[in-house]
């Protein structure tokens, strides 16, 4: 009987792993297959022209990804990239205000919305989903209204910003590389990083063993809406401009990417090194590979999609045998 | 006897809208005794000592404690108090390892400018003090960064206890400590409480449905009913009988019972 | 105080202290607020505003062919909402109805462009909505996984495999006989009109009546509860999304032969505002367990009204937006205070 037990359990534990580590084998089989289809895929430019496209993004996803470990979520943050770097670029552009002064009043802006959301979640007590989605269509509404629905263009400094490289590598990966490390090392060497996770784990029962969740959790709005700021002048210095359709699936695609890093929807579970920086090299290698074997830039929500769910049945399958796990 | 009071309640009261859960608890802990606090469900007991652990905040009444009133608004001014709660198997994050649950909400930071600052955490301090206190509570664990969902009920039990035993408190509250455990790790819980009250001289109020683990373990028995301390037993007058007809509901006897003991007690002037 | 502040046997007197916002504050003054006339008339102040609005600026407002003429306005939206209400009362959200109703739109559209019979395309729109509805069912009730990243990745592929189709331009040519039969009238009142009252009423009926109805808002309340008295939850939970995506394939049908062609616009981003905000202004709660079809289609109304109001006077598409954004934060956020 004990032996049954020992064997169930071992099977168990494989399969863990396995659903665990998913996202890794994954990437390793993509990356072979994507080198075998498309013959530039495996070369050094190529690489960092992942880690390159692929930066916005990822530091947008950084502050999403702490509100997620604490079980709620921001779908409001490409709406926030878009009206902060607008707000910046129409002062740039039509009042003449210099970059160094425009730039932090975005990152400014930002934090103001963050606190907004965590507002409305944390006093007003709104579910985040409904607070987050009226913000995504409200924020997005005052940047079209703002920027009249028209390109505007970034001033040179801000252009040169995006394609800027130390030797070979982009200015934006290294800054990119640097935020993800000190965030990680926040996450797992501060209080606060640890109280997030508990909040996740449950939000009561930190509360009664002394953790200030209402605080917390506003926080991490408060750097959702910092990153996803400081996420929209990256793009908008890559792309060199601010266009109407700024930040539409902004959120999904930094779902993805979180989700494929193996932080867990349900929160308190994941980490930013290796998790999130992983996510993001996957994900920048599926949209990489796809782009280099000719694919329709139509397919990629649907590629995207397909991930996200896969992603989403292993966190699921993990959950359920976590629970078995538990039983036993 | 001359035994000093740690813990006293006048006339607590605490209601919810219209609902009296705590309606006028006088209560007396004294130090290095265990008690019991019995009832029904929604009697009071969870309101009791969520107040007193500060979860929730007093409507009216004082609280003593070593004789000087104190004010307990939150967790943190509870704890100041040395007022420590060890919850159900709850009382604990999964996903988190033992260090990390240990110091929840109370983690050392570094001593240089790092830590000051930034708050970044002693890791190293944190492991090697949870090292300590499983010792204190008799747990072996080989890998302390295993998050605690993969141990044992008994050893999670073990570890809540442990945090409260090592953050100094001099008033342990135990909120169904064998609830959901095996027989086994029941009789381990058991032992462990015995243990720490006779080794650090904490003085512990059990909360418990389980009149027998209530016999086995404590020397006053407290029955709350409708919010209100319906009777105050040591051990040795009493019975379980008795205290499960007091749970639910007066009897005659019980009330001649409770006259002449309180007559008795007022002659040996305790 | 008055007598009729007590609930459930118990008094609440003058010393009691409720904690609204982290502070102490009297529950009595708190109530009187939350209870006082205009708070709690207000979305029917808010309605009657409007109305009346309307009823000055746009003449003959209050005559049966201009209500006809909402109705007729309402219905897409009306049907979706209540495919909604369905899936929010047992505890989910469905944020792909608005995008599959898009592509199984344009899939329609496609098919009788090619020659295909109008009748077999009403058929797939139904079918590819209904097939939408069981895989996200399926994925939330038995993969349990969560509602809101599986539509919310469903939504963002069906609109991706839309745009791919059009290339972003409406297919035209739809066969009159398809947008005639749709736009039929009886007696001088659209089809589409008296499906609408007459799916309404049924819905309602049925949820408040009948055995799914039951098990669907106890399920919406506490799904474990449910699952120990035996309701078979998973089939539950995958049946409300399925019926969602019916009532999106209904709505397609209704808006492909409203529009005349086949567009993926019409499961744009803002589609998802205006049915959420229709469900949630009629009264259903995000949290599952409340509401009703009725509520669903009244809200549904109402968004309806406030759009044309806004287009009354002008406003912008994008203060639009943030007016419908802000008023679904306000309701649920006035609900979530009233509860207190």
């Amino acid at each position: 009987m004990e032996m049954k037990i020992m064997r169930k359990k071992q099977y168990l534990d494989v399969l863990y792993f396995i659903v665990s580590q998913g996202f890794v084998i994954a990437m390793v089989l993509l990356f072979i297959v994507f080198s075998i289809i498309a013959r530039n895929f495996l070369t050094l430019a190529n690489m960092i022209r992942i880690l390159h496209t692929i930066a916005p993004l990822l530091i947008l996803a950084t502050g999403l990804a702490l509100v997620i470990m604490t079980g709620n979520i921001d779908i409001s943050v490409g709406s926030i990239a878009f009206l902060s770097s607008g707000i910046g670029i129409v002062l740039m552009a039509h009042y003449n205000i210099p970059s160094y002064v425009a730039v932090p009043l975005i990152v400014v802006v930002g934090l103001i919305l963050g606190a907004l959301n965590g507002f409305l979640v944390v006093v007003l007590k709104v579910n985040p989903l409904i607070v987050t989605l009226g913000m995504m269509f409200m924020l997005r509404g005052v940047a079209l209204q703002l920027t009249n629905s028209m390109v505007i263009s970034a001033p040179k400094e801000l252009q040169r910003l995006g394609y800027a490289k130390i030797g070979t590598i982009f200015i934006d990966v290294i800054i990119v590389v640097i935020i993800l490390f000190l965030v990680h090392f926040f996450h797992i060497r501060t209080p606060f990083g640890r109280h997030i996770m508990a909040i996740g784990n449950g939000a009561n029962i930190a509360g009664w063993l002394g953790v200030k969740v209402p605080k917390i959790i506003f926080l991490a709005f408060v750097i959702s809406g910092f990153f996803a700021s400081l996420g929209g002048i990256f793009v908008m210095s890559q792309v060199g401009a601010v266009t109407p359709t700024m930040g539409q699936g902004y959120e999904f695609s930094a779902i993805a990417l979180i989700v494929i890093g193996g932080i867990s929807l349900f929160g308190g579970e994941g980490s930013i090194i290796p998790g999130l920086l992983l996510g993001g090299v996957t994900l920048g290698v599926i949209e990489n590979g796809l782009n280099m074997v000719g694919a329709s830039p139509y397919t990629y929500p649907f590629v995207k999609g397909g991930v996200i769910f896969i992603a989403m049945y292993a966190d699921s399958i993990k959950r359920v045998l976590r629970n078995i796990r538990l039983k036993e | 006897m001359d035994r000093k009071i740690i813990l006293e309640t006048k006339n607590l009261k605490k209601y919810f809208g219209g609902i009296k859960a705590v309606d006028g608890i006088f209560l007396k802990l004294y130090e290095g005794e265990i008690i019991a606090i019995v009832g029904d469900n929604g009697a009071g007991k969870s309101t009791l000592i969520k107040i007193i652990s500060g979860i929730y905040e007093k409507d009216s009444g004082e609280i003593f404690i070593n004789g000087e009133k104190v004010d307990i608004t939150d967790v943190r001014s509870a704890r100041r108090n040395g007022i420590e709660t060890v919850y159900q198997s709850e009382g604990i994050l999964d996903r988190l390892d033992a260090p990390a649950n240990l110091f929840l909400s109370r983690e050392k930071a570094l001593n240089n400018l790092l830590g000051k600052f930034f708050k970044i955490m002693d890791t190293r301090y944190m492991k090697k003090e949870t090292g300590k206190m499983l010792e204190m509570v008799g747990i072996k664990l080989k890998d302390l960064s295993s998050k605690v969902g993969n141990l044992s009920g008994g050893q999670r039990q073990s570890i809540t206890v442990g945090r409260a035993v090592y953050w100094g408190g001099r008033i342990l509250i135990f909120d169904e400590p064998t609830n959901n455990l095996g027989l086994e790790q029941q009789r381990r819980v058991i032992g462990l409480i015995k243990r720490i009250r006779n080794e650090y001289k904490l003085s512990i109020i059990i909360i418990t449905h389980n009149i027998a683990h209530v016999f086995e373990l404590v020397d006053r028995i407290i029955v709350l009913r409708n919010g209100k301390v319906i009777g105050d037993r040591i051990k040795s007058e009493t019975n379980p009988n008795e205290i499960v007809s007091m749970i639910t509901g007066w009897t005659e006897s019980l009330r001649n019972t409770n006259r002449k003991i309180y007559k008795r007690r007022k002659n040996e002037n305790i | 105080m008055r007598k009729k502040k007590c609930l459930a046997n118990v008094s609440i007197t003058k010393n009691d202290k409720v904690k609204v916002f982290g502070q102490a504050r009297n529950p009595i003054v708190t109530r009187y607020v939350a209870e006082m006339r205009v708070v709690r008339y207000l979305p029917f102040i808010v309605v009657i505003a409007i109305l009346i609005i309307l009823g000055l600026s746009v003449p003959h407002f209050f005559t049966i062919s201009n209500i006809i003429n909402i109705l007729t306005q309402t219905s897409a939206l009306g049907l979706m909402a209540i495919g909604l209400s369905v899936v929010l009362i047992g505890g989910g959200i469905d944020l792909s109805i608005p995008s599959i109703m898009g592509l199984s739109g344009v899939l329609g559209a496609i098919f009788m462009k090619n020659g295909g019979n109008p009748v077999l395309a009403g058929l797939i729109m139904l079918a590819v909505c209904t097939l939408s509805g069981c895989a996200n069912g399926f994925a939330v009730g038995y993969l349990k996984m969560i509602p809101f990243v599986v539509t919310f990745s469903t939504m963002t592929i069906y609109m991706g495999v839309s745009l791919w189709l059009t290339k972003a331009v409406s297919v035209g040519g739809l066969p009159r006989v398809f947008i005639d039969t749709v736009l039929t009238k009886i007696w001088g009142v659209p089809v589409i009109v008296i499906a609408l009252i007459f799916i309404t009423a049924v819905a309602t009926l049925l949820m408040h009546n009948s055995l799914y109805g039951r098990w669907l808002y106890a399920v919406g309340m506490n799904v474990e509860v449910s699952r120990v008295s035996g309701i078979p939850v998973e089939r539950v939970i995958f049946s409300t999304y399925v019926i969602s995506g019916v009532f999106a394939g209904l709505a397609a049908i209704i808006t492909t032969a409203r529009l005349g062609t086949g567009a993926a616009t019409i499961g744009r981003e803002v589609v998802v505002l205006d049915v959420v905000s229709s469900a949630v202004v009629g009264g259903v709660s995000i949290y599952g367990g409340v509401g009703s079809a009725l509520g669903a289609v009244i809200g549904a109304i109402t968004i309806n009204l406030i759009s044309n109001v806004m287009n009354l006077m002008h406003v912008s598409y994008y203060i639009t937006l943030v007016t419908k954004g802000f008023i679904i934060i306000a309701v649920v956020a006035l609900s979530a205070f009233r509860k207190k």
